[in-house]
């Protein structure tokens, strides 16, 4: 009876989908239908209600799973006696597989995609030669899987059109000029020999000879603002700070940043400097300042209540023993500018007469805050506006000859209304930075034209508009060429915007935007503290980027002999011999643990809770990221496991009895050996063998941390053991990577997979694994090398097509 | 007039008096069509209202479901805070959203208020919020057609392309779009603006129905959102210009100190009652105010020393589960006050808060868990039957949507299907 129901069913579905007769239907009946059919629905798979309309991206998912786990062998399950025949096989995926290869085929093209607010902030900053912060000031973009620069997943909303006319006007007015001649430099020389600071000293601060001022703690009250920093304008000022580690053997590390009182003000950060010990020291950086914003250095790891005070002692700065931060003085020059006028400023008034209105005193002169009147003389409005619009459509439309008509419209219109030249031509240019040529990457269905391809280029690896060469090569029809291609690939990685290519991939393929979603406890990681906040980000970043450019093997994702570091994950990481905040390339011995990315404390601490790890999110990571899988959502109605942090019983064990039910079992046996292996790392990347609770009836242990101290017990055991859905067994973390780095070409097939998705802004699916698969064997005789896969990438149909 | 149809009805406190000229809000604002006339406007003389509000970390639901179920049910450690309105609010356990598994344990926060499925999954689009629904029939009647509060970067409120709407923080701002008139100079250079948005506005249509006809298929539907975002401005904008020069209620209400971020049951409290004063002045029918939560530790909570979003992992720590009882008892105590405010606002022979749904609750049914069952869920006001416990199956839980149909229709919004719904109304509530 069930029998005749299924047939009837998939009849059905062999006519309205698949549109012609197939065996299918008898493959799934003979082999599938115990399991998932008559009110069987093993796993949340019932073929009784399963769709049919492959156009559904859900349905379609489940479809190309059967396909999948059929094809591997993994179902039928290997304990069931009817097992298909080879020519069973052959014919199941020759009558699935081109169905799904035409189903995805005509879905699959890059959808219109529109700038995400990242690449919208890169390309007005870079055109106008602004450096303002406007991801912010639109709304978070949508995502598909982890990647959130997806055609089909940008969305668009009034209120978001309405910013977008908001933040153009913005830059505009920004970038235009409202002095005649660069501005003038200032320069200030501060100490915290002021009087804001005078109350402090001979009581928290100490004073040496001259304005040096000594400070025996960081990151509290009174902290190191210097508030005569204040610029009170926009721009680039370089900072010098003179001073040394004071009664130290060691170096003093500082970190540099700015903040201002006002709510909303901007608070950058410049970095983790040092000074050695007793030698007075010169650092530079280069910092963009906000009006109103003033710099603030804090050293880090010190603290007058630390060892250095005997039991009942009072701190005295005067008497006080321990190391502390000696500043002499505080430089500020500037604001430096590159370009006068702004890169903006050109391309709104190269070769229109502009002329300043003479001020009325000459006070206003040397006011640099002065803002001069401006007229512009033209004998023709029309025509000169048209130049200018001209000039700023190609660039903004990323194109040749762009049709300025409607705009010019729009600015003689404004002329008409009695608006001055200037006035009109700032309105009709805001119009072009709304129009749809420049918020969305339009791209013909096919093969993608030179300037669709040096956008491509541009976005993927610098993440903004094309530069000038690759415009011009564009425009001289060299970028359908695999040669220039590759040797624009290169330019470009050489180029500093590269680095956003790092971050902004990084952030979405390893999930470093979540960096600051939890906050691990504060008693139990006491680690976790702002340097190593700032730290961990930027190993993985590094990292990255040395696999790219050295052109190393993508087993080193995995596995690689050396880490990029600074000081202070070296001593999270145990190793020795590191100094200074700086980070560099440290080999490290055979048997360590760390080297490559699931042993970087950025990994760990975005994969787990905060304070609790889970095996299960740790292994669905190392599924979806590093071996490019995504397992399927739990079926509905099973409730997630509640962790529990008590003491009594570790997560693994409460999931022992989760994974013992067989609905749960066929995706947690793939999931959770690789969160298991991941037990080895705390939250914050400390390598483990006991867990730290809260509560315990052991001896409490309060180590000092870097001027902090913790406080937990340690009583449950880390068990790191598991064994891969293949059988593979592992009983440490180490085991468990040198199989897991067996497994190259999967790690090369996943990496490939999520740069095509990046570079493409699409998702990868059924009809683009031939392609992929060519690109992987392409770079499986020299070892899957990195820089080689980018290359194969930037030549692929998928790169080259939409 | 914008306070012309409930001038006989508020409060006298909240009287307007301004009569100078106004600026016009951002964005955000839309005005009626002055005076817009006749029945329409007549129907709309008790307005009838809508809040959502929504705790993305969860409320303890140990601590909020009562025992037993019907009216005779036991105060809660959170009910208790809210006891004196007991007869204007129901408390229900066992409803959720369908198939809320997504990309990560919190996506559902995406989807509490639209009803879609598999938030953040493969080939998920969000769809309509309620309030937008709602603000789409109603919202042309007051100066603002909705207002989206968030205490974090989410918020609760959708398009029907399923594009998230930005919201706003900040007590201050918010009180200044709604009550402060600017400068005759500010509402000049405003009128200024509007025009020249509406010209580009223009301007931009042309290439857009030029590259359209360029396009295939599924390019053709995602430039459609950047088409209807254009007209959807424009009529916005062109409302605004009938608002712009028209003064903003007066309310006699004194804004307190803006509190720190961190200070989150101030910040709650300060912009409750400046929902209540738009109501009250009906300057807006429609809000949604993602409550929020942190990586920090709120301030000025006796007894609470641990981050916030810490606190929601709690593990069965009892010490933990301590500290975010009294997080949570602070935020169902701001919520009375706010009760104590609408019900003692008279409108006609009711109070504002008979005229005002009042949907109070989370996605995490338990946070710790990440799970998206059994929801946390208050409902208040809004001509709605209350008083009781309505207590469904904790297994097999009631859909949650159903409760949103029948939310649109008591607002005289009729429909008969909202995202997940399977019916018009939830089981043994009317």
């Amino acid at each position: 009876m069930k029998h005749i129901f299924i047939i009837l069913l998939l009849t059905a579905m062999v006519n309205s989908v698949f549109g012609q007769k197939l065996n299918l239907p008898k493959f799934i009946d003979t082999y599938c239908s115990d399991c998932h059919a008559d009110g069987m629905d093993k796993g949340g798979l019932d073929f009784d209600t399963l769709k049919y309309d492959l156009k559904d991206p859900a349905t379609y998912a489940v479809w190309e799973r059967i396909f999948d786990r059929v094809l591997i062998g993994e179902m039928p399950p290997k304990k069931k006696k009817k097992q298909p025949s080879k020519v069973d096989l052959q014919s199941f995926e020759g009558m699935l597989g081109p169905k799904l290869l035409m189903a995805h085929q005509y879905v699959k093209g890059t959808v219109l995609r529109r700038l995400n607010r990242q690449e919208y902030q890169n390309t007005l900053n870079d055109m106008f030669g602004t450096n303002l912060r406007i991801a912010g000031m639109l709304p978070e973009d949508g995502r598909s899987h982890e990647f959130d620069n997806v055609g089909e997943a940008l969305g668009m909303s009034m209120g978001q059109l309405q910013r977008y006319i908001d933040i153009a006007e913005k830059v505009i007015d920004t970038s235009v000029e409202t002095r005649p001649d660069p501005p003038i430099i200032n320069e200030k020389i501060v100490s915290y020999n002021h009087k804001g600071y005078a109350k402090h000293i001979g009581k928290k601060f100490k004073k040496l000879e001259g304005d040096t001022i000594v400070r025996f703690h960081g990151d509290q009250w009174p902290d190191g603002i210097l508030q005569s920093t204040n610029m009170k304008q926009d721009g680039f000022f370089e900072v010098e700070i003179t001073g040394y580690a004071y009664q130290a053997t060691e170096p003093m590390i500082f970190s540099a940043s700015a903040k201002g009182y006002a709510a909303g003000s901007p608070k950058p950060h410049f970095g983790y400097f040092s000074f050695p010990p007793n030698k007075m020291t010169t650092v530079k950086f280069m910092s963009y300042l906000n009006d109103g914003i003033m710099l603030k250095f804090e050293p880090y790891g010190i603290n007058y209540k630390g060892p250095w005070l005997k039991p009942k002692e009072k701190f005295h700065p005067n008497t006080y023993k321990g190391p502390g931060f000696a500043v002499k003085e505080v430089k500020v020059r500037g604001p430096i500018r590159k370009e006068f006028p702004s890169r903006g400023h050109k391309l709104l008034f190269d070769g229109i007469d502009r002329q300043p209105v003479k001020p009325r005193s000459s006070k206003d002169v040397n006011n640099p805050k002065y803002k001069y009147q401006f007229t512009v003389k033209t004998n023709d409005p029309n025509s000169d506006a048209s130049v200018v619009l001209n000039r700023l459509a190609q660039k903004a439309f990323r194109k040749n000859n762009p049709d300025i008509q409607p705009y010019l419209n729009l600015f003689k219109a404004e002329m008409k209304n009695g608006e001055s030249f200037e006035s009109a031509l700032k309105t009709a240019a805001t119009s072009i930075l709304c129009s749809p040529d420049f918020l969305y990457l339009k791209e013909k269905a096919g093969k993608l034209d030179d300037f669709a391809i040096a956008s491509r280029l541009s976005y993927f690896l610098s993440r903004t508009l094309p530069d000038d060469k690759l415009f011009a090569l564009a425009r001289a029809g060299k970028l359908r060429d695999s040669e220039v291609r590759r040797s624009e690939m290169q330019r470009l990685m050489k180029k500093p915007e590269f680095n956003r290519f790092i971050e902004d991939f990084t952030n979405a393929w390893l999930n470093l935007r979540d960096m600051d979603f939890t906050e691990p406890d504060k008693t139990l990681f006491p680690e976790y503290a702002a340097y190593l906040r700032y730290s961990m980000p930027k190993e993985t970043h590094l990292f990255f980027k040395e696999l790219i450019t050295a052109n190393l093997s993508v087993s080193n994702i995995v596995k690689s002999d050396f880490v990029m570091i600074n000081d202070r994950l070296a001593d999270l990481y145990n190793i020795d011999g590191v100094v200074g905040p700086e980070f560099r390339k440290v080999a490290i011995p055979k048997d360590s643990v760390r080297g490559g990315i699931l042993s970087q404390a950025s990994i760990h601490k975005v994969s787990a809770n905060g304070t609790n790890t889970s095996p299960v999110v740790r292994g669905i990571w190392v599924l979806e990221r590093i071996m490019g899988i995504t397992p399927p959502p739990p079926p509905a109605g099973v409730p997630g496991v509640e962790p529990d942090i008590r003491g009594a019983q570790t997560l693994r064990e409460i999931l022992d009895k989760h994974r013992d039910s067989p609905n749960c079992n066929a995706c947690h046996v793939k999931i959770d050996p690789l969160g298991f292996a991941l037990e080895s790392f705390s939250p914050i990347g400390v390598y483990r063998e006991k867990f730290r609770a809260k509560k315990g009836k052991s001896k409490r242990i309060t180590p000092r941390v870097h001027g902090s101290w913790a406080s937990y017990y340690e009583e449950l055991t880390v068990d790191a053991s598991g064994q891969f859905s293949d059988g593979r067994k592992f009983t440490t973390f180490n085991e468990f990577r040198n199989e897991l780095v067996k497994d190259k070409e999967q790690i090369a097939k996943a990496i490939t997979k999520k740069l095509l998705t990046f570079a493409t802004g699409r998702d990868m699916g059924f009809s683009d694994r031939d392609e992929i698969e060519r690109i992987v064997k392409a770079t499986a005789k020299n070892d899957y090398k990195l820089g080689d896969i980018f290359t194969e990438i930037v030549n692929s149909k998928i790169f080259l097509n939409k | 007039m914008a306070n012309f149809n409930f001038k006989k009805s508020i409060d006298r406190r909240f009287f307007l008096k301004g009569t100078g000229a106004t600026v016009a809000l951002p964005f955000l604002s839309a005005m009626v069509p002055a005076l817009s006339s006749s029945a329409a406007t007549k129907k709309m003389m008790t307005p009838k209202r809508f809040l959502a509000c929504n705790a993305p970390l969860g409320f303890h639901t140990p601590f909020l479901y009562p025992e037993k179920a019907g009216t005779d049910y036991e105060l809660t450690p959170y009910l208790e805070k809210i006891k004196d309105h007991r007869k204007d609010f129901t408390v229900f356990s066992g409803v959720s959203h369908v198939n809320q598994s997504g990309n990560n344990g919190h996506s559902s926060e995406s989807t509490w208020l639209t009803a879609g499925r598999r938030p953040g999954l493969a080939g998920f689009k969000n769809t309509i919020s309620l309030d937008q629904l709602i603000a789409e029939k109603v919202g042309h009647l007051t100066r603002f057609p909705y207002i989206v509060i968030t205490s974090t970067n989410n918020s609760l409120s959708w398009t029907a392309n399923g594009v998230p709407i930005s919201g706003q923080g900040s007590p201050a701002r918010l009180f200044k779009q709604l009550f402060i008139d600017g400068s005759k100079k500010d509402v000049e250079l405003q009128v200024k603006r509007l025009a020249k948005g509406k010209s580009i506005l223009d301007t931009i249509m042309g290439p857009t129905k030029k590259l359209e006809k360029e396009l295939g298929h599924k390019d053709k539907e995602k430039l459609d959102e950047y088409t209807t975002s254009i007209r959807q401005l424009e009529v916005r904008l062109t409302q605004n210009q009938d608002w712009v020069r028209k003064p903003k209620p007066k309310v006699d209400y004194k804004l307190g100190k803006t509190p720190e971020k961190h200070d989150i049951i101030s910040r709650q409290s300060q912009l409750f009652d400046i929902i209540a004063l738009a109501f009250q002045t009906d300057s807006t029918r429609c809000v949604t105010f993602n409550l929020g939560g942190m990586n920090a530790v709120p301030l000025n909570i006796k007894g609470v020393e641990t981050d916030w979003h810490n606190l929601s992992h709690h593990g069965k720590d009892p010490a933990k589960i301590k500290e975010l009882k009294l997080v949570e008892e602070a935020e169902f105590k701001t919520l009375n006050e706010f009760l104590n405010k609408v019900k003692g606002a008279k409108e006609g022979s009711a109070t504002v808060l008979d005229n005002t749904t009042v949907l109070y609750g989370s996605n995490l049914g338990n946070a710790s868990a990440h799970s998206w069952m059994n929801l946390p869920l208050v409902v208040a006001g809004g001509g709605f039957k209350h008083g009781s416990h309505i207590a469904y199956d904790r297994k097999k839980n009631e859909v949650f949507a159903n409760l949103f149909v029948q939310i649109a229709n008591k607002m005289g919004i009729n429909i008969d299907k909202f995202g997940s719904s399977t019916g018009t109304s939830l089981k043994g509530f009317s």
